[in-house]
């Protein structure tokens, strides 16, 4: 209930947002935008995965005091640390590094920040690369419609660096309005209680304007102007530090587990290396004097001081965490767990199962008629049909024709999930215990191997007529519509058809492999290629050559799913009885018979026409 | 009371595990004939009420699958007696 009204009220209070504030709509275009450009820029780091950025960030990162470096460089150069932590979390994502190399990156990242604050303390500089945004997006943009894999993958890195710095200018734009309303002066405090209110206005300032260097002038300026004390900027630039983690954490959004797990990391490092720096704060005041000493630091000049203390925190927060990053990572790894896909288990194949042949014999089968249990929800809703239709009395050329919505399925998902493991349990199963029991019952066991394998034929050929299937049966065309419409009806039939030959399986009476043979018929005669229909289709002009082609090969497609499960039910669903099933083979009709029957019967109905 | 040979032939024949697989087959197709009759004659009977054009022609290729299925099975039937 919840889960089902969650998504419709999100939608509403975003439009309402939208409607009564421009600047919310601006922050939230901007998470938009930032977002995008992070599943952009994983798309391009995969486009290198297996090849040489692979080879170069291994090399690079696979020593703690290299990946250390990595960060330390690639934060410098960039002047953005939220940068290069969404980039690591990307190239986690695509597994190119390791959580731990990870980890060494953003540590790194925390130290190469602190140029920015000499940077613009001591040359009064700021390194803008947002202005780099609309360049990076238009060359980004015309290399992703390359042919070349290469380019298609620099093409979506620089896309995805276009949006990300344009989606921090869009939340910084927002956040404008709400820049004016932080007076510090209002909150001047001293002491600890200080330091913690500071420290916490600092984190709410970075992640307002979503930039830390955009907290340290701010605060450079409060000092200058003498609304902050000295100790109350140290605060705030701690806050500033940990306040920088939120670009990660939503940069972590978008990512797997392991991204997500990074960004956890980043913040706890961020969060104690601030804990430290407010509790040794007395410390950490004469550690920064002693340094403006030998380095000649004039003791009025607060804002070099203030690079100082920037860098001594942020290098002794490293310090102290880089003993406990295996437990770190081990940590994140029990606290983030892998969400394991739920696999359907085999239901009747035990160990206990296999001295005896019988036993033996059944679970086999049982298991296969899981198998196809599990298979049918794939086939009908590969040709979007539901099952409660296919299984019901209601008229199926009717349902076929008002079913006009494609069923939502992903095919090599379900198939992982609810099939593959069955299937190689079934196959494992009777691979051991064809070492265990009498050849006698060697022949039934591989014709129920052979069942499982029929299957598995008539999922792939399913998955292959959807991709079809999905266009036309939704055509404006509605005589392509209806061809493939014939498709559906076909396997619904076939699908009804031997609901009620399975039902019929348990009576003694059944004759199912007799019974086979209408339905055999039935899917020789429909042929589309053969019937002519195909030929009048084209010949009157009311198909595409495309459509064409379509339909021939998803009539053989058709004609193989009809076929493998016509095939599984003469196994699975013919009588128990070994001499029953023989004599009933004996008799039942070959290809030639049926064909006669078909001929005659069309005979008869083109001379009732005239 | 039947000639001594057909006795000792019909005891021969007890005794023949070929024969006896193949008497044991005669009786299950004659299981067969008597199950594809009444299939038959149930299909006969729906054809007989259906006005649906598309499920008659459905049920007269049935119909004459089972008939040629009976068919096959009578002269299966016919060849294995003649064995017994």
């Amino acid at each position: 209930m919840i889960r089902k009204i969650f998504l419709p009220s999100i939608l509403i209070i975003l439009t309402y947002g939208f409607w009564i504030s421009p600047d919310f709509k601006e922050i939230a275009a901007g998470v938009a935008i930032f977002l995008f450009g992070m599943l952009s820029l994983e798309e391009g780091f995969k486009a290198f995965t297996g090849g040489t950025l692979e080879r170069i960030l291994r090399n690079s990162t696979n020593r703690y005091w290299k990946s250390l470096s990595f960060g330390i460089v690639s934060t410098t150069i960039m002047q953005s640390s939220s940068l290069v932590s969404v980039i690591t979390i990307s190239f986690l994502s695509a597994g190119l590094i390791t959580l731990a190399a990870g980890i060494g990156i953003i540590f790194g990242a925390n130290i190469g920040t602190t140029t920015g604050a000499w940077l613009i303390a001591g040359l009064g500089l700021k390194v803008k690369i947002s202005a780099y945004a609309m360049p990076m997006l238009v060359f980004g943009i015309i290399m992703v419609f390359q042919k070349s894999n290469t380019y298609k993958g620099l093409g979506y890195i620089l896309a995805g660096l276009g949006f990300l710095f344009l989606g921090i200018h869009h939340m910084k734009e927002g956040f404008e309005a709400f820049k004016s309303t932080i007076d510090l002066t209002e909150f001047a405090v001293a002491g600890y209680p200080g330091l913690f209110l500071f420290a916490g206005i600092g984190i709410f300032a970075t992640v307002v304007m979503q930039s830390s260097h955009a907290t340290l002038v701010l605060i450079l300026t409060g000092l200058a102007a003498g609304q902050v004390t000295y100790e109350n900027a140290l605060a705030l630039a701690i806050g500033a530090n940990v306040g920088t983690c939120i670009t990660a954490i939503l940069g972590s959004l978008s990512a797997n587990v392991e991204g997500k797990r990074l960004a956890a990391a980043h913040l706890i490092f961020n969060v104690v290396t601030g804990i430290i720096a407010i509790v040794f704060i007395e410390q950490f005041l004469w550690g920064v004097e002693s340094i403006s000493a030998v380095v000649g630091i004039a003791d009025d000049d607060f804002t070099l001081k203030l690079a100082v203390f920037h860098t001594l925190f942020n290098i002794t927060g490293v310090l102290v965490m880089t003993p406990s990053i295996g437990m770190l990572v081990t940590k994140l790894e029990n606290m983030l767990r892998t969400k394991e896909v739920s696999v359907v288990e085999p239901k009747y194949l035990y160990d206990a199962t296999m001295g005896f042949p019988d036993t033996v014999m059944e679970s086999v089968r049982r298991e296969t008629l899981h198998l196809y249990d599990n298979a049918l929800e794939i086939i009908a809703h590969g040709v979007s049909l539901h099952r409660h239709d296919i299984f019901s009395t209601a008229n199926l050329p009717e349902v076929v024709e008002n079913h006009k919505i494609i069923i939502s399925i992903d095919i090599d998902e379900v198939y992982e999930r609810n099939v593959k493991v069955l299937y190689g349990a079934i196959v494992s199963y009777i691979s051991e215990a064809q070492t265990q029991i009498t050849s006698d019952y060697s022949e039934d066991l591989y014709s129920l191997r052979l069942a499982g394998r029929h299957i598995v034929e008539a999922l792939k050929d399913v998955k292959h007529l959807r991709k079809n299937l999905a266009i036309y049966m939704v055509s404006d065309n509605e005589h392509i519509r209806a061809e493939y419409n014939k498709f559906r009806l076909q396997i619904g039939n076939i699908l009804r058809e031997l609901g009620d030959l399975r039902e019929q399986s348990e009576d003694p009476d059944n004759i199912t492999i007799l019974n086979l043979d209408s339905l055999k018929a039935e899917i020789e005669e429909i042929d589309v290629v053969a019937n002519g229909s195909l030929d009048h289709l084209i010949r009157e002009d009311l198909i595409t050559e495309k459509m064409a082609t379509s339909i021939m090969n998803d009539s053989a497609y058709t004609f193989d799913i009809s076929k493998n499960l016509i095939d599984m039910a003469e196994i699975l669903f013919a009588a128990r009885a070994l001499d029953l099933r023989e004599a009933e083979k004996e008799i039942a009709l070959n290809e030639e018979e049926l064909e006669e029957i078909i001929e005659e019967i069309e005979a008869e109905e083109e001379a009732q026409n005239k | 009371m039947p000639p001594p040979e057909k006795i000792v032939k019909k005891l021969m024949g007890l005794l023949d595990a070929g024969q006896k697989k193949d008497r044991a087959k005669c009786d299950r197709i004659s299981e067969l004939l008597r199950k594809l009759k009444k299939q038959e004659r149930i299909a006969k009977e729906k054809l007989a009420n259906e006005k649906d054009r598309t499920k008659r022609k459905r049920l007269t290729t049935q119909v004459k699958i089972i008939h040629t299925q009976r068919k096959k099975a009578i002269r299966r039937f016919k060849e294995l007696k003649s064995k017994c």
